[in-house]
């Protein structure tokens, strides 16, 4: 008999039942007397067991027959053994439980501390380059980290003009176009920029790190490529005096010691 | 020293078969507390109501367990086990003894009613309820047996099967046609009542 045709019968009156269940119950009780009849049979037939208990002495006789089976069995060894084996296993899951938290912490500890210590040194990192770097213009793709004395206003590009620090960087020479708007007649710092009456010799040392930035290969410039269009366009890294503003430019025509300043901070 | 106490009434039947076993007395009571009146209860339906022979069934039954509890195989369950032995003791019985002896009366004796018998309704329910018993009596061992854990003791079907080592479908089989007998010789009995 299915479970669920039992609790259909147990749970619901004959008047109750729909459709389906009245299908399921089809075989088994063809009419409503039949099905009442089956449910009366189902509801009582638990209490045939209500009331019927052993009498006490039963329990008594069997637990001294208990008792005197294992006063006469082995010994205090194997009781003992049993009891040995408790505590052991007490003892193990106490350990193994100790055991894991420890492995948790030796887990967790070098991730906070490898954390801790990353965070430094960023920290130290950026403090770094807080110091050395020149205010830049958000446009800008590549960030000049080197910036000693930032030119005014403080969104500028550095100039890529001659960087010398031999240790920190390589000795390359690059393609980007100088100033759109400088004097042909110029004397630029020697390890930078020369020129040579209308046309610029730009050498550039690229500095190894990645953030920084980066030249390669030497042009010549003749004034005419020198147009502001033309460099913005030409330079991968779009970085010239002609994007500067024109405050700025101003002023690194009228001191052009400022290069030097940002030469030598290189 | 022990980190934790042991409660024996928090473990499970098999893990107080294995606490029995290494000679733990309050191990065997909680077993016994669990089970002594459901087994008590099914010796004496199946003995004919003789409560001195369910007692015995039932003493026999545990005395075997307290001297060879390694018989029982932890990784079944035990009330199936236990079952299933009790179930083994009443057929050698029923073999030994060649008739079944019927009771008249031994409900009255035996089981306290809880009805107000002067109330026509609860009368008619006690007296369906004595019906039932005769029936029961009556019926098909295997229909009766498998009807009696069914729905006396509350067994599952799959705990039935286990018990009997039977099939789950051949269970379902027994309990639905030993229900549609009953209906059928007590629909005549409330017809019966009636009259």
């Amino acid at each position: 008999m299915n479970i669920e045709i039992e609790n259909i019968i147990r749970d619901h009156d004959y008047s109750e039942l729909n459709s389906e269940q009245l299908t399921a119950i089809n075989e088994l009780a063809s009419s409503e007397e039949e099905y009442t009849t089956m449910r009366q049979i189902i509801a009582s037939a638990p209490l045939l067991n209500e009331e019927i208990v052993p009498s006490p002495k039963l329990k008594v006789s069997l637990m001294e027959t208990f008792a005197a089976t294992h006063a006469a069995a082995p010994t205090a060894a194997t009781s003992n053994s049993g009891s040995n084996r408790k505590v052991i296993f007490l003892w193990m899951r106490g350990a193994a439980a100790i055991a894991a938290i420890l492995i948790v912490i030796f887990m967790v500890y070098p991730l906070f501390n490898g954390n801790s210590n990353n965070e430094l040194v960023a920290d130290n990192k950026k403090v770094a380059e807080t110091k050395e770097k020149e205010p830049i213009t958000k446009e800008e793709p590549i960030q000049d980290n080197v910036a000693e004395n930032p030119v005014e206003p403080a969104n500028e590009t550095a100039l890529d003009g001659a960087v010398e620090s031999p240790n920190r960087f390589a000795s390359v020479e690059r393609t980007a176009p100088v100033s759109a708007s400088l004097n042909t007649e110029r004397t630029f710092p020697r390890d930078g920029i020369t020129s040579s009456g209308s046309t610029f010799t730009v050498t550039n040392f690229a500095p190894t790190s990645s953030s920084s930035i980066g030249f390669f290969g030497a042009t010549t410039i003749s004034d005419s490529e020198m147009s502001e269009d033309v460099f913005a366009e030409a330079h991968s890294d779009r970085i010239s005096i002609a994007d500067l503003p024109e405050r700025s430019r101003q002023v690194i025509q009228e001191h052009p010691e400022i290069l030097d300043l940002l030469h030598t901070s290189f | 020293m022990r980190l934790l106490k042991t409660t024996y009434k928090e473990l499970a039947d098999e893990q107080l078969v294995l606490e029995m076993q290494n000679g733990k007395e309050l191990a065997f009571q909680e077993l016994y507390d669990r089970y002594a009146k459901h087994l008590y209860q099914y010796f004496y339906r199946r003995m004919w109501k003789d409560c001195e022979k369910a007692e015995d069934f039932v003493h026999d039954l545990f005395t075997k367990l307290i001297q060879n509890p390694n018989v029982f195989d932890t990784t079944r369950s035990f009330k199936t086990w236990v079952f299933s032995v009790a179930n083994n003791m009443t057929i050698n019985e029923y073999k030994k003894q060649a008739v079944r002896q019927n009771v008249s009366g031994g409900l009255e004796e035996d089981i306290t009613v809880a009805h107000d018998s002067s109330l026509d309704s609860q009368l008619q329910d006690t007296m369906f309820t004595e019906a039932l018993e005769r029936e029961l009596e009556q019926l098909d061992e295997k229909q009766r047996e498998a009807f009696e854990l069914r729905h006396i003791q509350g067994f599952s079907i799959k705990e039935i099967a286990e018990t009997l080592q039977i099939n789950e479908g051949t269970v379902k089989s027994r309990v639905f046609y030993a229900v549609k007998e009953l209906t059928g010789k007590l629909m005549e009995f409330k017809v019966g009542l009636q009259v």
